[in-house]
């Protein structure tokens, strides 16, 4: 039994209210979505009922059953039985997964680790997550990122939660690791935890949360039991507005020459150069047309698109053709002369410099682009980066806020403008919509379908289905490192699209 | 992170972003109360000069600690720079054996540049590396005894200042753009505090030039060096670039920027400024010495770290770099005023980098 409680909390950071008097009563041994637009307070809120934001630097009262927490920190709120699993992947990248998990709590005999114990805990924990097939040794930094997230909801339920929340834990999980995911809230529900679920994808509100609550600006606007509310609501309350479709018409427009090519593409393993991780991939890409391109994690999509964009960085053999001519990139930047972008799947990772400004990072792709003898154009940079900051609807006080201030959604806001900036002709995106919420993901998707129009080529990478079929002219669907369908949008469903990816009934899913 | 008033505007005055500045205020204040010979003019340049060489080093240092790595190999390039002057300046002439030097040092930057990026060798060690290299070389070329020069005219380089009358009209011309600079800014109230400051500074450099009837060529190097550093910085895409890279590296590559050549070019200039200190600190001594300034490198490091530059990379000021070099350079001056004895001073000069990389961490918090 845990009815959390929360009255009254507001919290300021410079520049911004980031949450206004919000009081919410999330009802025990149920899940409740927290839904609202990037910035919106989700994630604030989630970090104060955890501690992360300690007394003090908030007002307002936070109640378990009855009795008022007032955490000093983490530690103290885990102690307390509420445990946070963060939008952004907090492990250590050189320290193995048993390590991970019970960093905060190692067993020990009087002080020495008692590795023996934290292995079989860790092994156990993960056993009872169907992981079978991660191994407590392994390093972090060897895990994919769905796998990385995984190892995170293992290491959160390893504390015995009373009370839990995910935020945007599903982001970067494949469809059946989801699955396995709601299964656990399941039996979680039936132990009676209280959970808090943030997430931007509709159908998992519908799927397996009892109960929903709405914010807005930072300002609570309603909580009801999922049974008595649409998608229509839940929208509607949290961008404050009615919504127009999601995805615009497609143009319908005969498409134009061919931009982008390649033949006999193959693409080596990073860390082993013998492992081939794409095998003989050939594809077109034309003016005007959004290229999709689905399939499941470690198909070799995001291998196969950085190895375009990355040049030499990655070992690959093969032809490429940029309109019609054969052409080999040598590095990023050729790449980036070449009027080829790509916004990578790891915002954090690849996409930004979290310690630098909104600015910076937005200027960051097109410095020489503007720039005169390589003088920074300091008044046209201003410009231009205001100009996208409003038309990402990127929400900052100002340009010269730092990105790691941002909340999640808007730091991909800020990496997708980053590369519209540099004006170019061949788009990749892998994964652009992950944490973006669904107001801004239309305006994306109109973005994206009017750089097509204007006679550029867009490809997207997603493993979400309906964003694949409703934006995309065009499906690539790859399995195991190899490109295995290529359909024209009329032909693709669900259905097919799925089987493709799996390789086609029977084979079991990765 | 902060990269000068050009690109960073904070709605408020935040004076945490001082603290170096207002150090200096303080210790200034301090030395005049301490000692009555301080404030003299005479002593005033003497802290400028002999702190040029290591000041233009310390230019050097803020690249390479803004991309997260370090140079410990400046001191050593410094001595052999000298070294390399006092040798050859008989035979190759002043201007030969200068660019010779400096040469030098460029091509020992791109060597350490291409190891630390290629062979993916830490900055830390690579530098340690040619640290040892290049002191041990000074060593066996000279015998370890100071090679003196005897070309006079590059002694006096050392010794002559700017005539009057140039400096004071280029003195004016700063000033004059400074105003011009305010005054089209649109966000005058936020420039305000840093214009002042501007102008107060020249307004010093115009006592100092009329007392000392000139300005010494020492201080007018390093004050151009500083010039270049601070355009490079702030102005060109490349220094955006490295403050990227600085920051994240990875990010950086996938946003279509030549990382490794980036870090090439770093450890040329890094390399470059030490060989002109070593030019600079021939020409104020008259010979090249290999014992020249042995462990100078943690005083150009305290200067950046002082300046407030973070050392894991990605942010951080030159102007900041300067009022550290003027930091360590006043406290060392009051020091020795005060008849303390350069080991004690060693002491408090590391107390001091340890206070300013507290503030410096909680700053940040
Ligand atoms: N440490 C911080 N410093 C300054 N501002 C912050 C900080 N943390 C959050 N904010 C601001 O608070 C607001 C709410 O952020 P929060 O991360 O809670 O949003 P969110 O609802 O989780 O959004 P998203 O869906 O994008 O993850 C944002 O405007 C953000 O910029
Ligand atoms: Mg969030």
């Amino acid at each position: 039994m845990a009815v959390l409680e929360v009255k009254n909390i507001t919290i300021d950071f410079p520049g911004v209210r980031a949450l206004e008097e919000v009081s919410i009563v999330f009802p025990d041994g149920k899940m409740t979505a927290l839904c609202g637009e990037n910035g919106a307070g989700k994630s604030t809120l989630g970090k104060i009922v955890a501690g992360v934001h300690p007394q003090g630097k908030f007002s307002g009262q936070i109640f378990l059953d009855g009795e008022e927490l007032k955490f000093s920190g983490t530690r103290d709120a885990e102690n307390h039985g509420v445990v946070i699993i963060h939008q952004e992947l907090n492990l250590i990248n050189d320290m193995s997964v048993a390590e991970n998990m019970f960093l905060s709590q190692m067993p020990n005999k009087r002080g020495k680790v008692d590795w023996k114990t934290m292995h079989q805990m860790a092994r156990e924990m993960l056993d009872s997550l169907d992981l079978d097939d991660i191994n407590t040794h392994t390093l972090i930094r060897d895990l994919t990122v769905s796998k990385r997230q995984m190892v995170e909801i293992a290491k959160a339920l390893s504390k015995n939660p009373k009370v839990l929340i995910f935020d945007e834990a599903t982001s970067s999980l494949s469809e059946a690791e989801i699955k396995l995911l709601f299964e656990v809230i399941e039996k979680l529900k039936e132990r009676q935890v209280t959970m808090i679920f943030v997430t931007h994808k509709m159908d998992e509100i519908f799927r397996s949360c009892d109960h929903v609550a709405v914010l807005k600006d930072g300002k609570y606007v309603w909580d009801r039991p999922v049974s008595e509310v649409t998608q229509h609501d839940i929208v509607t309350g949290m961008v404050g507005r009615e919504l127009s479709e999601m995805f615009p018409p497609k143009s319908g427009k005969p498409r134009g020459e061919e931009l982008l090519s390649v033949k006999n593409w193959t693409v080596y393993d990073n860390a082993d150069s013998r492992k081939v991780v794409v095998k003989d991939a050939a594809f077109e890409l034309y003016a005007g047309e959004i290229l999709g391109i689905y399939g499941i994690v470690g198909a070799g999509r995001t291998e196969l698109m950085t190895s375009i964009f990355e040049g030499k960085a990655i070992k690959s053999t093969g032809e490429l053709y940029l309109h019609g001519q054969k052409k080999v990139i040598r590095d990023t930047q050729d790449a980036t002369k070449q009027k080829i972008a790509l916004v990578t799947e790891d915002r954090k990772k690849t996409g930004l410099v979290l310690m630098h400004s909104v600015r910076s990072n937005i200027a960051l792709a097109s410095l020489n682009k503007r720039a005169k003898m390589g003088k920074i154009d300091h008044a046209g940079e201003a410009v231009a980066v205001d100009k996208s900051i409003q038309d990402f609807r990127v929400k900052v006080p100002d340009s010269s806020y730092l990105v790691k201030q941002l909340s999640g959604g808007n730091q991909q806001k800020v990496v997708l403008a980053k590369w519209m900036l540099n004006e170019p002709e061949v788009l990749i995106m892998d994964e652009p919509t992950r944490g973006i919420d669904v107001g801004a993901k239309a305006e994306i998707y109109k973005m994206l379908r009017d750089l097509a129009d204007a006679g550029k080529g867009v490809i997207v990478i997603s493993g979400e289905l309906p964003e694949i079929l409703g934006i995309s002219d065009r499906i690539l669907v790859m399995c195991e490192g190899e490109i295995v369908a290529n359909l024209n949008a009329g032909d693709a469903n669900e259905v097919n699209l799925a089987q493709y990816a799996l390789g086609v009934a029977g084979k079991a899913d990765a | 992170m902060s990269k000068g008033n050009t690109l960073e505007k904070k709605a408020k005055f935040n004076w945490k972003d001082y603290t170096a500045a207002f150090g200096l205020i303080l210790l200034v204040i301090i030395s005049a109360v301490l000692s009555k010979t301080f404030l003299l003019p005479n002593n005033l340049i003497n802290i400028l000069k002999s702190n040029a060489p290591t000041g233009v080093m310390a230019l050097g240092m803020t690249f390479a600690i803004l991309t997260g790595g370090i140079d410990l190999a400046m001191a050593s390039i410094l001595a052999m720079s000298g070294v390399i002057v006092a040798m050859t300046i008989n035979s190759l002439g002043i201007f030969l054996s200068v660019a010779l030097a400096l040469a030098f040092g460029v091509i020992n930057g791109l060597a350490v540049g291409v190891v630390v990026t290629k062979f993916r060798v830490p900055p830390f060690i690579a530098t340690l590396a040619s640290q040892n290299i290049w002191r041990g070389l000074a060593y066996v070329v000279t015998g370890a005894a100071a090679k003196p020069i005897t070309n006079l005219k590059f002694n006096n380089f050392g010794t002559d200042k700017l005539p009057m009358s140039i400096t004071l009209i280029i003195l004016a011309l700063c000033a004059v753009y400074v105003v011009f600079a305010f005054l089209r800014s649109e966000q005058k109230g936020k420039k305000l505090f840093s214009t002042v400051l501007l102008l107060l500074i020249i307004a010093f450099a115009v006592w100092l030039t009329i007392t000392g009837k000139g300005m010494s060529y020492l201080i007018c190097v390093f004050v151009v060096a500083f010039f270049v550093c601070w355009y490079i910085l702030e102005h060109s895409v490349y220094g955006r670039q490295v403050y990227a890279l600085g920051g994240n590296p990875e990010a950086a590559r996938f946003s279509g920027i030549r990382v490794d050549r980036n870090i090439i070019l770093v450890y040329m200039i890094s390399s470059l400024l030490a060989a002109l200190g070593g030019v600079l600190a021939a020409a104020r001594l008259g010979s090249g010495v290999p014992q020249l300034n042995v462990g100078g490198e943690t005083d150009a490091i305290a200067a950046v770290v002082l300046g407030g530059t973070s050392m894991s990379g990605g942010s951080g000021k030159i102007t900041g770099t300067i009022l550290g070099i003027l930091l360590i350079g006043v406290l060392n001056n009051l020091l020795t005023l005060l008849g303390v004895s350069s080991d004690l001073q060693m002491v408090f000069k590391g107390v001091i980098v340890l206070i300013a990389v507290i503030l410096d961490t909680t700053n940040h918090k």
